[in-house]
C-alpha cells in the first residue's frame, strides 16, 4: 500500500518581481502610515505613482511566526522609501502541531461507533472518520498548515501514520483595515489647478518680488482648487475579519459510546465470532456456539423438528 | 394399547447442551396412549418412582425426550408427558453440519464485529487532544505595540505587501 505523504511546501515566492512582502512591526506600520500620509504631498505626488495607498496591497496578520529574511528597505511604487521592513522570501510556510500517540480507545468494535470531531482554526468543527484514526493500535497523529503568507490561504492536513487522511482549505489571514481615497480625482484636478496656477504667475511681467507673490499666489489658488475638488468618497481596501479571537488551537475530541456490560455474557449469549466451519464439531468444548443462518436438513426428521433444530441454533444457542 | 422400550434418565445438562450428560439409566416398558404424537409422546410406565428421572429415550422412536410432566396414575404407575429434545436426538448430524458460528463462548471471538447484544447508554464520555501548532489569534494582538517584537510567536506576525520595484 503507498503511504499518501504530506506535500512539501513549495520554496520561494510565488510573486517574485511583482509583489513585494515584508514582515513588519507595529511600529513600522505606523511609520509607513505617516508617510503615505505624509503633508508633503508634492513629494508623495513626484515620488510615488498616482495613489499612494494603492502600493499597498494588503496589510494583513498570518497567526503565526512566519519565516522572513535580512531587513531591507520597503518599497512603494517606484519609491524605495527609508521605511525597513524584513523581507519575506517563502510564499508557502507550514505550521506543524506536536504528533500525538493516539491508542484504539476500546481495542474492539466500539472503537468504531466512536464520533470523533476536529476542530481546526479558520476552518471549523469537522468530522473524522475512526476508520481514519483508528489503522493501528496505536496512531501517531499530527496537524500541519501549508499556508500561503501573501494571502492567508491555507491546506491544513490532518496526518496519521505518515499518512495524509485528509486536508481542509481556508484562509487565515486577518487584514487590517487600510483606508484609501480617490487619489486620481485629485490629481487630476490638482494638476490642472496646478497648471492654471503656473500660467498665472507667467503671465505677470517679471518682478522679482511680485513673481514671488505671484506664485505664492498660484499656489495658494492651487490648494483652493485642491480643497475644493477634494474627493467626498472613502474607500476601505480591506476589511477586519471575525477571525481575530476565533480559537487558535486545533483540537481533536473521541466521543466515545457507554455501554452497559455483563462480565457473564459470553456464558449467556456469547462473543461475536464470524467464522464459517465445515463442521460444527470444530467448536466442541467451547461452550456456547449461536449460528447465522443455520439450515438442517436431518433425515427422518419432521419439519416442526428441523425449524426447532434451527431456531435453537440460530437464536439460543447451542453448547457442544 | 402400544407397549414399546422406555429408558429413563437422569440430566444435569441444561437444555441446549448437544450432548448431555446422562445417569441412573433405567430400562422399562411402558405404554403408549393411543393417537400419541411422536414429538410429544405420553407414556404410562410402572415403576417405584418415578420422581429421579427428568430424561428418556425410545428406542421405536430414535429419539431422546425431556420428561415435561409426571403424573401419578396409582401406586407405582406413573403417566409420563414427553417433549422430544431436537438437540440430542439429531446430534450427530447437527455436528457434522456447516454453520457460520456468529456468537460462540469462547471459538474465534472477533472483538472487531459489532456486538448487537449489549445496552448502551444515551450518553458518551469524550477525551480531547490539543494539537498546539504556534497558531494564535489571541487578544495581545489589538495592542500593535507587540508586533514590535517581530517573530514573537504569542502575536503572530505582521505582514505587509507592497507593490513596486524588485527587491
Amino acid at each position: 500500500m503507498s503511504n499518501i505523504t504530506i506535500p512539501q511546501t513549495p520554496s520561494g515566492s510565488a510573486y517574485y518581481g511583482l509583489l513585494n512582502v515584508y514582515k513588519i512591526t507595529g511600529a513600522t506600520l505606523f511609520n509607513l502610515n505617516k508617510y503615505l500620509w505624509s503633508k508633503d504631498f508634492f513629494d508623495a505626488l513626484t515620488k510615488i505613482n498616482v495613489n499612494p495607498i494603492d502600493n499597498i496591497v494588503s496589510v494583513h496578520r498570518i497567526p503565526f511566526t512566519v519565516t522572513s529574511r535580512a531587513q531591507n528597505a520597503i518599497i512603494l511604487g517606484n519609491v524605495v522609501t527609508s521605511i525597513q521592513g524584513n523581507v519575506i522570501y517563502d510564499t508557502w510556510q507550514s505550521v506543524t502541531s506536536k504528533h500525538y500517540n493516539i491508542n484504539k480507545p476500546f481495542g474492539d468494535y466500539r472503537d468504531y461507533m466512536c464520533r470523533i470531531k476536529l476542530y481546526l482554526p479558520f476552518v471549523g468543527v469537522v468530522d473524522v472518520s475512526p476508520s481514519d484514526l483508528f489503522i493501528n493500535d496505536e496512531n501517531d497523529v499530527y496537524i500541519s498548515y501549508h499556508v500561503n503568507v501573501v494571502t492567508g490561504g491555507f491546506i491544513a492536513f490532518l496526518v496519521n501514520n505518515g499518512n495524509v487522511i485528509t486536508q481542509y482549505s481556508g484562509n487565515c489571514s486577518m487584514p487590517l483595515p487600510v483606508s484609501g481615497s480617490n487619489f486620481s480625482s485629485v490629481i487630476n484636478n490638482s494638476v490642472s489647478s496646478g497648471l492654471n496656477a503656473v500660467g498665472s504667475a507667467l503671465s505677470i511681467p517679471f518682478n522679482p518680488v511680485g513673481g514671488v507673490i505671484s506664485a505664492a499666489a498660484g499656489a495658494v489658488g492651487f490648494a483652493t482648487s485642491l480643497m475644493s475638488n477634494a474627493p467626498t468618497t472613502m474607500n476601505m481596501k480591506t476589511d477586519n475579519s471575525n477571525s481575530f479571537g476565533v480559537y487558535p488551537t486545533p483540537y481533536l475530541r473521541i466521543y466515545k459510546p457507554r455501554r452497559i456490560d455483563n462480565p457473564q455474557k459470553k456464558y449467556f449469549t456469547g462473543l461475536p465470532s464470524g467464522v464459517g466451519v465445515t463442521a460444527l464439531a470444530q467448536c466442541a468444548r467451547t461452550g456456547l456456539v449461536k449460528t447465522l443462518d443455520f439450515k438442517f436438513s436431518g433425515s427422518g426428521c419432521t419439519d416442526w423438528e428441523k425449524s426447532e433444530v434451527e431456531r435453537i441454533l440460530n437464536t439460543e444457542g447451542v453448547i457442544l | 394399547m402400544i407397549y414399546t422400550e422406555i429408558i429413563l434418565y437422569k440430566t444435569d445438562s441444561r437444555n441446549n447442551v448437544l450432548y448431555k450428560e446422562l445417569t441412573n439409566e433405567l430400562k422399562l416398558n411402558g405404554a403408549l396412549r393411543e393417537n400419541t404424537v411422536i414429538t410429544n409422546p405420553v407414556i404410562t410406565v410402572e415403576i417405584s418412582g418415578a420422581f429421579d428421572y427428568n430424561y428418556a429415550y425410545i428406542a421405536d422412536f430414535g429419539r431422546y425426550y425431556f420428561i415435561s410432566k409426571v403424573e401419578i396414575q396409582r401406586d407405582k404407575l406413573f403417566r409420563l408427558e414427553l417433549r422430544v429434545d431436537v438437540l440430542m436426538s439429531n446430534s450427530t448430524t447437527i455436528s457434522g453440519s456447516n454453520a457460520t458460528v456468529l456468537y460462540s463462548q469462547n471459538y474465534s471471538n472477533n472483538s472487531n464485529i459489532p456486538d448487537s447484544e449489549y445496552a448502551y447508554e444515551n450518553k458518551e464520555d469524550f477525551e480531547n487532544y490539543i494539537f498546539y501548532t504556534g497558531i494564535t489569534t489571541n487578544d495581545y494582538m489589538f495592542n500593535m505595540s507587540n508586533y514590535d517584537v517581530v517573530g514573537a510567536s504569542d502575536y503572530g506576525s505582521l505582514v505587509v505587501v507592497t507593490v513596486g520595484a524588485a527587491q
